[in-house]
């Protein structure tokens, strides 16, 4: 391609931004102001470099792009390598069009520490974009874990009331769920005598390791998808956020922990990954429903819609273990229409929350008449958290009904009672909030959207109705690289099927690079010990 | 006919400059005006930079002397260099303060040179004699040093608690060492190494004698359970102290533990792989949890300190050339954050008194953002969070602890630094999300911070920060130098 290094650019350009912020100096209220523009700015310039991304990506192939290797740790092999394949292609979008949009929504209501908050973004983009691109598990790791800072800070200095307990309990949550993944990372530095995400895709692991590496990555994956009994942070979090930090939660930093079932859980340990699907049906199947069901009593908007997104990506890992190519293009696909949809949901929420300052269901009503702009938009977002067709949640929630169809058609059952579920909770919010008589006084003055708030919500409102009735280019980058993920699981599968009975499968074990020796301190350490 | 001692010096002319020079600070000191004693600290300066000079000159000798006592390689060379850029470090960030903390006396720096050597000394030891002289040289002055400030009651009750646990863990040591003297016949490492090597069992005498070693140092270098002095005189020192006791005196034990370990019982993995791996864990777990219900900000690091002790003794669980590496990577990463949170903590005066709780650091982000950022960035490296290069330090331990195949150990070890993450946030909690009781300008700290200080807190904040960028910058290629 070229020879600029466009991906390290695109992650390293916040920071840049960043730098720039940081030596600004000047009155409190200019500063401000200079402090959105430059965060704007920057973020907006990282939105168009991606899209250069999607121009020059080559669909045909399922190869990792634009990828720059560096030498960095030596001492565990290694390497600044980054690199793009369909999937992350997605997600880097993902979160580079949703930062600006968080940026521009909290253009009037974040007044305080403007250029703090400005900075905790910038970094934070930094560190979704970087997680998404890295090839090297360390540098994964860096990223994966750099990110609780900007957002223990975004939600610890500009959430609500119990910010505090909230900020607390997401950072010792998420880290303890990503501590054993590194204990898991080194783990794997001795099996393959490296960190390299590819080497150890084409290695193979003994069926036990698998299994141990599988639940480390499992347990820190889990806590940040949320799944059920670990999601208990989420509606915290998302409730003292505040809106934009909440948008960046639920649109990209969720995602992660699905992305990494896709990167590393299905094809680096397969054995284990089919080991355990079952496990995640049923974890996936009880979140579905049983976070559907909270969802319905909830009182605070906010914690709704963070329950629905507990039950939306318990459909995602659910269909990431079908193993299929529908059950996994649909995951892929509803994680990106999860982003979009649960963001553009809590921006909703905090248009009205900036006017009236309360989340409560209760105290609205009716503003259908007040605000139509509004009403037209909430409804196009709830429809698409529905999975209606014509919008992208539908498309994700059918792919991955299929794959359950062929799985077992009761599991298929669950996940759709869960689907009915949340049609219910989210068309029953709407109708209280939207419809309804307009019978309370401080609601007859709210004023519908606002210039900058038509900004923020038309290109998700766009997003979304575009790949719901085309959704087609979004699959077809990503289908490649599905179907490679899928088949180095499928080899990872006959391999051990054909070590059991060796007379079975013979051809394909030309595929399958020959385990290599392993790489041990405690070998090598024989010669030098003092 | 007596033997030509001079050859024998010049392998120890770093230690030979610094004892001398202790003593002309000694000489300028008691002829000096109270008044004028700045001109001390300039020359204790001096003295730090020529002996680094002395070992930068010399570098890459092998060499041993004193009868095997004393032996100069380039890793001692390396640690040696360490151990003085900290000690100058914590002075040059502290030596304004002194009249502050009632400590400007002339034999403070005279205390600390000496500490020096004592350090330099154990970190040279071949034998258990200079080991037990070094160790001691720098205890001794440490004593002293804690109680300092004569006239507050804290400084002398921590100097005194000090003394008598320290004079314990000393007894222990000799005890340790007359039964290696009397099983092997020899106090020098390589001639006990040379014996211990053709039993295949280690006698019940010598494990009894690696125990009380390890105790001895294990207390000098506070790792459970032998901490106990740890939170009582970080606190009770005067701070510019306490951030000297918390940096270089850990390197030298560290090197002392390696040289000991690693010469003398060499070909006895199984007798010390569970024992340190006990020691590790349990430092590391006493450091989590007991600082939870801290409220001092001294007293924090000291359980701090306890468990990133635990957590580079966990490098010890795979003793080879890049294990070593990994241990004073750690070691050294440690010993910069440490300095850091120090200078951090003594820029943050409030009408001239130190802060000392964590509530006082309310608001600090408005007030002195400059310096909370700092403080944060250190903090979540302490934590180990990455980017920062407290991240790094912790990865390099598990990395040996994993090839050793200690992963019971790991698992605890992580679960430990989860655990002490939460006292961590709790100090930036302060700093960044409560609201000063009184408004937004109660908070009000000095604005008189010594240059010097700052400049210390700056530096280590962008060492921690940008390690990301080159982290061989303190691999030292040790493994190389050491045989």
């Amino acid at each position: 391609m070229t020879t600029v290094p466009l991906l390290s650019i695109i992650i390293f350009l916040p920071l840049f931004g960043v730098g720039f912020l940081l030596f600004m100096r000047g009155d409190e209220a200019i500063l401000a102001r200079n402090a959105r523009s430059v965060g704007l700015l920057t973020s907006l310039v990282t939105f168009f470099l991606s899209l250069l991304l999607v121009v020059s990506f080559d669909t045909k192939t399922s190869d990792y792009q634009f990828v720059e290797k560096v030498r960095w740790i030596s001492s565990l092999n290694s390497y600044y390598h980054v690199g793009i394949d369909g999937i992350s292609l997605l997600f880097v979008i993902l979160s580079t069009f949703l930062t600006p949009l968080a940026i521009l929504a909290s253009w009037k209501s974040i007044t305080r520490r403007v250029r703090d908050y400005m900075i905790a973004f910038l970094v934070l983009e930094t560190m979704m974009i970087g997680m998404f691109c890295a090839l090297d598990f360390i540098l994964f790791y860096l990223f994966f874990e750099g990110v609780l800072i900007p957002m223990y800070l975004i939600i610890g200095i500009w959430g609500g009331v119990r910010r505090i307990y909230a900020s607390l309990k997401f950072f010792l949550y998420t880290f303890l769920g990503s501590v054993l993944m590194l204990v898991a990372i080194v783990a794997i530095f001795f099996q393959t005598g490296g960190t390299s995400i590819e080497e150890a895709t084409a290695y193979h692991f003994a069926r036990d390791m698998q299994m141990w590496l599988w639940v480390a990555f499992f347990v820190s994956f889990a806590v940040k998808v949320p799944m059920w009994p670990v999601h208990t942070w989420l509606p915290d979090a998302h409730v003292e956020a505040p809106t934009a930090g909440s948008v960046l939660l639920a649109g990209v930093l969720l995602k992660m922990g699905g992305y990494g079932f896709l990167r590393f859980s299905l094809p680096i340990f397969p054995e284990a990954s089919h080991y355990f699907a079952p496990l995640i049906f049923g974890l996936s199947i009880i979140a579905v429903i049983y976070t559907s069901l909270v969802a319905l009593v909830q009182k605070d908007m906010k914690k709704l819609i963070a329950y629905s997104s507990i039950a939306h990506m318990g459909i995602v890992t659910f269909g990431t273990f079908t193993f299929l190519q529908e059950g996994v293009q649909g995951a892929v696909f509803q994680m990106i229409s999860h982003g979009l949809v649960s963001a553009a949901l809590f921006l909703c929420v905090g248009v009205i929350y900036d006017r009236l300052h309360t989340r409560e269901i209760d105290r609205y009503g009716g503003l259908v008449e007040r605000m139509p702009y509004y009403a037209f938009g909430f409804m196009v977002f709830t429809f698409a958290s529905v999975g209606l067709p014509g919008t992208t949640g539908f498309v994700g929630e059918i792919l991955i009904l299929v794959a359950a169809f062929n799985i077992n058609g009761f599991l298929a059952l669950g996940i759709a009672t869960g689907m009915v579920l949340g049609a219910a909770y989210a068309l029953w919010l709407y109708r209280r909030v939207v419809f309804g008589a307009l019978t309370k006084d401080d609601l007859k003055k709210m004023m519908d959207l606002t210039r900058i708030e038509k900004m923020v919500l038309a290109p998700l409102v766009a997003a979304i109705v575009i790949f719901g009735v085309y959704p087609q280019p979004l699959l077809d980058i990503s289908d490649k690289s599905v179907a490679r993920l899928l088949a180095s699981y499928q080899r990872g599968i006959t391999y051990a099927k054909a070590k059991e009975s060796p007379s079975e499968v013979k051809i394909s074990l030309f595929e399958i690079s020959s385990e290599k020796p392993k790489k041990s301190f405690v070998e090598t350490s024989k010669k030098d010990t003092i | 006919m007596t033997p030509n001692l001079l050859p024998e010096f010049i392998h120890g002319m770093p230690e030979v400059i610094l004892v001398l020079w202790a003593l002309v600070i000694l000489m300028v000191g008691v002829f000096q005006k109270r008044s004028e004693r700045e001109g001390i600290y300039y020359i204790t300066f001096v003295g730090i930079g020529l002996t680094l000079f002395m070992i930068y000159s010399s570098f890459g000798n092998y060499a041993y002397s004193f009868n095997e006592m004393f032996k100069v390689t380039p890793f001692t060379q390396v640690m040696k260099g360490v151990v003085l850029t900290a000690v100058g470090a914590v002075f040059y960030m502290t030596f304004k303060h002194f009249p502050r903390e009632q400590m400007n006396r002339f034999e403070y720096p005279v205390l600390a040179l000496i500490s020096t050597v004592g350090m330099m000394i154990m970190i040279s030891a071949n034998d258990l004699i200079s080991a037990f002289l070094g160790l001691e040289m720098q205890s001794l002055c440490l004593y002293i040093m804690v109680s300092i400030s004569r006239d507050r009651p804290a400084s002398n009750e921590a100097g005194v608690k000090y003394f008598v646990l320290g004079a314990l863990a000393t007894a222990f040591f000799l005890f340790g060492s007359s039964y290696l003297y009397g099983f092997t016949g020899t106090t020098e490492f390589n001639g006990m190494a040379a014996v211990l090597a053709n039993t295949s069992e280690v006698p019940v005498p010598i494990g009894v004698a690696f125990m009380m070693i390890l105790i001895a140092v294990g207390f000098k270098v506070s790792l459970a359970p032998f901490h106990m002095w740890t939170p009582d005189v970080y606190e009770g020192a005067p701070t510019p102290v306490t951030a000297f006791l918390a940096a270089a005196p850990k390197i030298a034990g560290f090197v002392l533990l390696l040289n000991f370990v690693a010469t003398v019982f060499t070909s006895h993995g199984s007798l010390w792989t569970p024992v340190l791996s006990a020691l590790a864990i349990l430092s590391i777990l006493v450091g989590a949890f007991a600082a939870l219900f801290q409220r001092k900000l001294k007293r924090i690091l000291a359980y701090s300190s306890i468990s990133h002790m635990g957590f580079a003794l966990l490098g010890f669980l795979s003793l080879n050339a890049q294990g070593f590496e990994n241990i004073f990577n750690y070691l050294i990463i440690y010993v910069i954050m440490t300095i850091g949170a120090f200078a951090a903590l003594l820029t943050l005066r409030k009408r001239g008194q130190l802060l000392e709780n964590i509530e006082d650091l309310t608001g600090l982000s408005k007030d002195a953002p400059l310096i909370a950022l700092c403080m944060t960035v250190l903090l979540f490296s302490l934590a180990g969070v990455p980017p920062f290069a407290g991240f790094f330090a912790k990865l390099s331990v598990i990395q040996n602890a994993v090839s050793g195949e200690h992963y019971l150990a790991v698992v605890l070890a992580v679960l430990g630094s989860v655990v002490s993450a939460g006292y961590y946030l709790r100090v930036i909690k302060a700093m960044y999300f409560d609201e000063p009781v009184g408004g937004e300008h109660t908070m009000a700290v000095d604005k008189t911070i010594p240059m010097q200080t700052k400049l210390v807190l700056v530096m280590s904040t962008f060492l921690v920060t940008f390690y990301v960028l080159m982290p061989h910058l303190f691999t030292l290629e040790i493994g190389a130098y050491l045989r």
